[in-house]
């Protein structure tokens, strides 16, 4: 479907991530040594990655290289076996055996993180029963016990900064891809978090719908949103990253700035991975 | 006299719900077996005619505090129970206004309690529940031509017979110089009700089975006589002259054969409610009283005063002995309101019984999610239990369980449990409709995608904001289309629970059909209101649907282009 706003045209030159804020000292977000085992398959084999303030870490790798599955474990989305979970230096979750689950502290801790920790989806994910405003509205609503008035402001403001606020009436199945991955963009911001998890957004769309979902993206990282992004798209990787962090058979091979991963490719699976791309 | 197998069996319900039924009663007995062997001798004094105990006194029978007789002095109410679809001329709707139940029967309790100085209060049940309902304590007596048989005397205790009955010939007029007799009629194809004394009269004059037709109910002979399916009908005389004796296509033969007798019954242990039913019975043999009711309803007969009934003074018959009524515009508009409210009770079973299924459906199907083994396992025994197991037995197993439970748990518990017919009937349709809901429910929150609660999770909602403002509406939608289906069926279904009582529109439009002679009309309009309550509950579903669609939302065919 033919993407009908306006926004693309009457926005200037995008931003690009070099003329972002510069990240800053002090770590939001921090794994340690995850490990995950999906059956007898190890999936994730002590993965620690830290989040500072205001920084991009693009995730990249081949398919099945567990980037997707450390990018859920850090808002518990997934449970894992080993390893812990901080949020400004605290812990908030920790390796638990497969038959456990959260609840009580436990999991009032883990919902506190996700308010503050959005994530946007490959598949959208918007909820179907409800129209593009109502779905930007439901998360402050229901979670943050906000009023309508005050749900109604931040919808409206999430809707404009995605370019979607004309089409706030419109059901998700009256929407391109594009514009539902926006929405849901809108709905994780209208949350007012500190960071945004985007697991794939571009990979169930075309590259006319792509562009201008990146484009969204581009302008959050403009304007200093920490975000932890996961993508096969290495000229958007490249563009919008501060770090770029390899995932390679459910470790981190290599990592660095976007020139020294992407140019230099210091590791061997690193320049297989690339070549075949 | 007593040998022959009972001669009314199953009015209106087929012979395998009977069984199952004196099973029900064994296995519900089995804690007062004991009991029963002391009292059986007993009985066995009471059923036999003239072996009289304390009948002939007239002076009211002594009540021992927190029997029944007291209670019922008490509340200045005796319950009696009786099957108002059964037939006539026991205890029938009348053909002529359905919203009244009459009857020689009726006519009969209504002089015993005037004796007595109560007032009588009719509980309507299924002929086949009467006597479970007498032991479940729902009612104070029976009083529907029920036959002393022996085998019967050992779960209830008999009053002294009121009535003395035999089995008749009936034919067409036409045929009436051809056939005179039984002989007459050898080779001939006869039609009975089934497990009735005719059927042993039949074969021990020799009819092979195939020549005897038998059916479900007690008009159904005589209209397969006048439908030339059958060449002659035998059934109960009282019966007989009911439906023939004033049709001049029917005609009615002098000879008769294998008798028996009627009794009142009460519970074994109501001893001094037996003794006080005996001496007012006593009292209205002798008086003419009795006699009198029975000329009225044109049954008398020589043989009743054998047993002690006075004819009394020369009574006319009443218009209403016989099923033939001229139809009128009145007459047809106090039918059709009553198909009115048989037909307001379907919606009121339905629209209450539904929503309810569907929220206790829920339940189960949320509880079939679990984690832990011992929440889910209860729901799925449940659920396969219930599916599993006919509806009829459950409304049957609530119905007597209920105050069972009661009494067992004794008092307040047993005002408490036993339930007016109509909760009974909801009960019974929410948990019948509540395990197949529950599946509805599993397999329409397993089509709403994954991603839809990890996407409010991620918001920070909690497990239940997920799944009730998120997961739960979406499953709402595509379940739709089946629970309307349901719906559908529950309207239908719901004509089972008048087994308990509940004067729904089948029941309604049978017990019409069976007291005036139209029974095929009357079930034929029934089928026609269902058909239309069906459509408006389809339409409505289609509205609901469209709806949602006009809204953008996903339906069963109304899908989006989102994944």
């Amino acid at each position: 479907m033919q993407a009908k706003s306006g926004w693309q045209n009457t926005t200037g030159s995008p931003a690009s991530a070099g003329d972002g804020p510069a990240p800053t000292d002090r770590v939001l977000l921090e794994a340690r040594g995850i490990r995950k085992r999906f059956g007898q398959r190890s999936v994730l084999q002590g993965v620690s990655l830290a989040v500072r303030e205001q920084e991009v870490v693009v995730i990249i790798g081949p398919s099945g290289c567990g980037k997707s599955t450390f990018l859920r474990c850090l808002n518990h989305l997934e449970r894992y076996d080993e390893g812990e979970v901080l949020l400004d230096g605290a812990v908030i979750t920790r390796g638990t055996p497969p038959s456990h689950h959260p609840h009580g502290d436990e999991q009032r801790l883990i919902q506190s993180l996700r308010q503050r920790v959005g994530m946007v989806f490959q598949q959208f994910n918007l909820f179907l029963h409800m129209d593009a405003w109502h779905n930007v509205t439901a998360g402050p609503m229901t979670v943050q016990r906000k009023t309508r008035a005050e749900a109604d402001a931040l919808a409206e403001e999430a809707l404009r900064k995605v370019g979607m606020l004309e089409r706030g009436t419109a059901m998700p199945s009256e929407l391109s891809g594009g514009q539902q991955q926006r929405v849901a963009i809108a709905r994780a911001l209208a949350m007012s978090p500190d960071m945004v998890l985007f697991d794939e957004p571009t990979s169930a769309l075309d590259p006319k719908l792509t562009k201008e979902v990146f484009r969204v993206i581009r302008e959050l990282a403009y304007e200093g949103m920490t975000m932890a992004l996961v993508t096969h798209d290495m000229d958007f990787a490249h563009d919008v990253a501060d770090r770029v962090v390899y995932f390679h058979e459910g470790h981190i091979n290599a990592e660095g700035t976007p020139e020294h991963v992407l140019g230099d490719r210091p590791t061997p699976e690193l320049r297989e991975f690339l070549a075949g791309e | 006299m007593l040998s022959h197998r009972n001669p009314r069996k199953s009015r209106g319900r087929p012979i395998e719900v009977m069984d199952l039924m004196q099973q029900i009663v064994r296995w519900r007995c089995a804690r007062l077996r004991a009991i029963h062997l002391v009292w059986a001798a007993v009985a066995v004094c009471a059923i036999t005619p003239g072996g009289a105990t304390a009948a002939d006194g007239s002076d009211p029978i002594e009540a021992t505090p927190g029997s029944t007789l007291a209670q019922v002095r008490e509340e200045k109410t005796l319950r009696w129970g009786a099957d108002t679809s059964g037939g006539a001329p026991f205890v029938f709707t009348s053909p002529s206004d359905p919203s009244h139940v009459i009857g020689f029967e009726v006519d009969m309790v209504a002089a015993i309690c005037k004796h007595m100085g109560v007032e009588p209060e009719l509980v309507r049940s299924d002929w086949n529940s009467l006597v479970p309902s007498l032991e479940a304590g729902r009612i104070d007596v029976v009083v529907n031509g029920l036959e002393i048989l022996p085998h019967r005397a050992e779960v209830v205790a008999f009053t002294e017979p009121y009535y003395e009955y035999v089995q008749q010939l009936t034919v067409r007029a036409d045929d009436k110089a051809r056939y005179v007799s039984l002989e007459s009629l050898r080779e001939k194809p006869v039609a009975v009700l089934n497990g009735t004394a005719a059927v042993k009269v039949l074969e021990e004059e020799g009819w092979p089975t195939k020549l005897i037709t038998e059916y479900d109910d007690s008009l159904k002979p005589y209209l397969a006589v006048r439908q030339r399916r059958a060449e002659a009908a035998m059934g109960e005389s009282i019966i007989a002259s009911y439906y023939a004796g004033s049709d001049s296509a029917l005609f009615n033969l002098p000879q008769t054969f294998s008798s028996g007798y009627y009794g009142a019954a009460v519970r074994l242990a109501d001893r001094s409610l037996l003794a006080e039913l005996n001496r007012v019975l006593a009292i209205m043999k002798q008086s003419g009283e009795l006699g009198e009711i029975y000329q009225r309803w044109g049954i008398w007969n020589d043989r009743e005063a054998a047993i002690g009934v006075v004819k009394g003074p020369e009574t006319p018959v009443s218009p209403l002995a016989h099923a033939r009524l001229p139809v009128t515009w009145e007459r047809t508009a106090r039918i059709a309101a009553a198909l009115g409210r048989g037909t307001l009770y379907t919606i009121v079973l339905t629209t209450i019984s539904m929503p309810l299924a569907l929220a206790f459906g829920l339940m189960l199907a949320i509880m079939t999610r679990a984690r832990s083994w011992w929440v889910r396992l209860p729901a799925q025994i449940y659920i396969q239990v219930i599916r599993g197991t006919p509806l009829l037995v459950q409304v049957y197993v609530i119905f007597f369980t209920l105050p069972q439970i009661g009494q067992w748990l004794g008092s307040p518990w047993d005002d408490w449990l036993t339930w007016p017919a109509l909760a009974v009937g909801v009960l019974c349709l929410t948990a019948n409709y509540a395990a197949y809901e529950a599946e509805i429910h599993r397999a329409g929150l397993a089509a709403v995608p994954p991603g839809q609660r990890e996407a409010a999770l991620s918001l920070g909602m909690s497990e239940n904001q997920a799944f009730f403002r998120i997961v739960l509406p979406q499953s709402f939608r595509i379940i739709l289309p089946p629970v309307i289906n349901d719906l559908i069926s529950m309207i239908k279904d719901s004509s089972l629970v008048s087994v308990v009582g509940v004067a729904e529109l089948l029941f309604v439009a049978g017990s019409i059909g069976k007291a005036s002679f139209m029974y095929a009309q009357m079930l034929v309009a029934a089928a026609a209101i269902y058909l239309v309550l069906s459509l408006v509950a389809a339409w409505i579903g289609q509205r609901v649907e469209a709806w949602l669609r006009s809204c953008g939302m996903r339906t069963i065919d109304g899908g989006g282009e989102s994944h």
